[in-house]
């Protein structure tokens, strides 16, 4: 009952507030509104062509295959083709380093290979080239099995006798064949467990596919538009929870409420992350209704799922926001740690920059941001319709750091209690 | 095992209660007993530690160190408390202050507000609609104090309600606090017990110690 208190007279002055009021309904939608027809330039679909350029590669018709994938992709203008050519020795790793989402190999007779890992890119990456399947484990299994291979044959080497003609050593005959043996035994299983087999790409069915999921003008081109979304719903939560406790104490009814909680904590963080998460929740549907509107970003299926999913990251920022509130001593602090928060938003967790490009320091500290996680996912959502079943991994890092927060505030609510 | 309270009419019982902020000694060695249908008067000079022991007794602030003892039928009032400085929604009126102080605290919405003593007595009545960031410092303090009243509280905790306001506008809330039908328990502070005749009890504070 006491939350639900919190909230109704938390409610009541949030509507008094124009100002506030204003600044996290409103604003965000006029944002939205305003560079919602900014576009991404950068190419949805990237690929490259390794042809090694070598001679041999040139007279086996590499240069006709990459004139043919040209004419085939070059005309849409959120594909891009690239040749590689020279001595790679990891070419996955240099695709990965190069982010490259499609991989034409010659050396492999024109197999196509995907660095991506993640499964709502991958999902489609692998049907926009019907048949090309990751090829990371494929490659890693390859790597393994040349090993092993090696090994086998000195192992047989060694049952049969040495090179050369030497005796075999004794004793060592039967080990070194059963030994052998494990190995084609350890061989065919990881073989049997694969299921990452690549297929040569069929032409007709790379461009029917492309043109169907990677259309040059449509939503499917990298808007702004989702990412701000996601990135208001993460921040809107953080903004009002940071300033819910200083700003009872500055008005000297901070007593009045812990009184009225009877300094039940978990109570009183529950009422006061009620308003941040339901003003979150507003501005998100409404801004879900200004895309569909003004963007033609139609709602995808798994709305519910993907909304649980922004709501664990809304969830998290509010703690995280409550903790702050707990800590700093006026209500300018607190709109200044959410600024700095804002701009950690922004530049850690690959909205305006690429992680994948970022240095180790800064990866590692995108992990403690909700919008890491729950940014691709929405945009993966709302521009490709990405289920949120593909988004596991992302749901866990989002309710571990939720758990973080959780523990963060109650720990800054102690010691703040010891202030009253 | 806690400690028992010493009487079935005790709410809350401080033995030998410490509060510190950080390296700061706030009240040291306090035992205080509150009573049901009592009227507590804290008394001192300035930093003698008054807010702190009426935070304490409320439930507000926690001790350092001692003992401090709730009874169940405490944690079960209604009550309300004044602080010093504000205890107003600057950006409410003085009537939604009310209505959110009464749903806060469980009460029902205060109807006809305008009619109890309160608000007539202490001149508040033309202020009703006014923001509390509109009113002056006294009215504020007043308001603050109307809006505890018109929660209904089972036990009110003032700290210094006199500060600010009038000597007329002052008496009358004086009477209104001590007529019949009010809070069942009032604790109150205050740098002086002359202007609080009808305490039961006076607890007297110097440099955070029970004098």
């Amino acid at each position: 009952m006491l939350p639900a208190r919190i909230l109704l007279k938390d409610l009541v002055e949030l509507t008094q507030s124009r100002v506030l009021l204003m600044l996290v309904i409103v604003v965000p939608l006029l944002l939205v509104l305003l560079i919602g027809n900014v576009r991404v330039r950068e190419p949805v679909l990237r690929v490259a062509v390794y042809t090694g350029g070598t001679a041999e590669a040139k007279a086996g018709g590499a240069n006709r295959k990459l004139e043919e994938l040209r004419g085939l992709l070059d005309e849409w203008s959120n594909v891009s083709v690239t040749e590689w050519t020279g001595e790679t020795p990891d070419l996955l790793e240099r695709s990965k380093r190069e982010r490259i989402d499609l991989l034409a190999n010659w050396e492999d007779g024109w197999h196509f290979y995907t660095p991506q890992t993640h499964p709502y890119r991958l999902q489609y990456i692998a049907t926009a080239a019907q048949g090309i399947v990751v090829s990371i484990e494929r490659a890693r299994r390859a790597k393994e099995s040349a090993a092993k291979l090696d090994e086998i044959v000195s192992l047989m080497a060694k049952s049969s006798g040495k090179q050369g003609g030497e005796p075999p050593e004794e004793g060592t005959p039967r080990e070194a064949q059963a030994e052998a043996l494990k190995l084609v035994q350890e061989m065919k299983d990881a073989e049997e467990k694969s299921t990452a087999t690549p297929v040569p790409v069929i032409a007709a069915a790379l461009y029917n596919e492309v043109t169907r999921y990677f259309p040059p003008v449509s939503q499917a081109d990298r808007s702004a538009v989702p990412g701000l979304i996601a990135l208001i719903a993460v921040f809107t939560p953080f903004l009002l929870a940071s300033a819910a406790f200083v700003r009872e104490r500055e008005t000297g009814m901070l007593e009045v409420l812990v009184l009225a909680g009877r300094r039940r904590w978990p109570a009183l963080v529950a009422g006061k992350l009620l308003l941040p998460l339901l003003v979150a929740a507003i501005s998100l549907l409404l801004q879900l209704v200004l895309a569909r509107s003004f963007f033609a970003f139609g709602l995808k299926p798994g709305l519910a799922g993907m909304l649980a999913l922004q709501f664990l990251a809304a969830l998290g920022s509010g703690l995280l926001g409550l903790s702050v509130s707990a800590t700093v001593r006026s209500q300018q602090q607190a709109y200044l740690v959410s600024a700095v928060y804002l701009l950690c938003l922004m530049l850690v967790t690959g909205y305006v920059y690429p992680l994948e490009q970022a240095g180790a320091v800064v990866r590692f500290a995108s992990h403690a941001l909700p919008l890491t996680f729950s940014g691709p996912a929405f945009e993966g959502w709302l521009t490709q319709g990405a289920g949120p079943a593909l988004f596991p991994a992302e749901a866990m890092w989002l309710a571990g750091q939720c758990a973080l927060a959780a523990i963060l505030c109650m720990a800054a609510l102690r010691r703040f209690e010891r202030t009253l | 095992m806690p400690p028992s309270l010493s009487s079935d009419s005790c709410l809350v019982s401080l033995r030998d209660v410490e509060k510190r902020y950080g390296g700061k000694v706030a009240l040291r060695g306090c035992s205080v007993e509150l009573r049901r249908a009592e009227r507590l008067l804290i008394t001192g000079g300035n930093g003698s530690g008054k807010s702190t022991l009426l935070r304490i007794l409320a439930g507000i602030t926690p001790v350092s160190s001692g003992q401090a003892t709730v009874s169940p039928e405490f944690d079960a009032m209604r009550v309300c408390y004044v602080p010093q400085v504000g205890g107003l929604y600057q950006n409410l009126t003085v009537i939604e202050n009310a209505r959110a102080l009464s749903h806060l605290v469980g009460a029902e919405t205060p109807k006809d507000l305008e009619r109890n003593w309160f608000v007539r007595d202490l001149g508040l009545d033309r202020f009703l609609q006014a923001k509390g960031a509109e009113l002056s410092g006294g009215f504020q303090r007043l308001a603050a104090i109307a809006c505890a009243l018109a929660a209904r509280p089972q036990g009110l905790f003032l700290d210094e309600p006199l500060t600010g306001v009038d000597p007329e506008r002052a008496e009358r809330l004086l009477e209104g606090l001590k007529s019949p039908g009010g809070p069942e328990f009032l604790v109150v502070t205050d740098h002086s017990s002359a202007r609080f005749p009808f305490a039961d009890r006076i607890v007297d504070l110097a440099q955070g110690e029970m004098r």
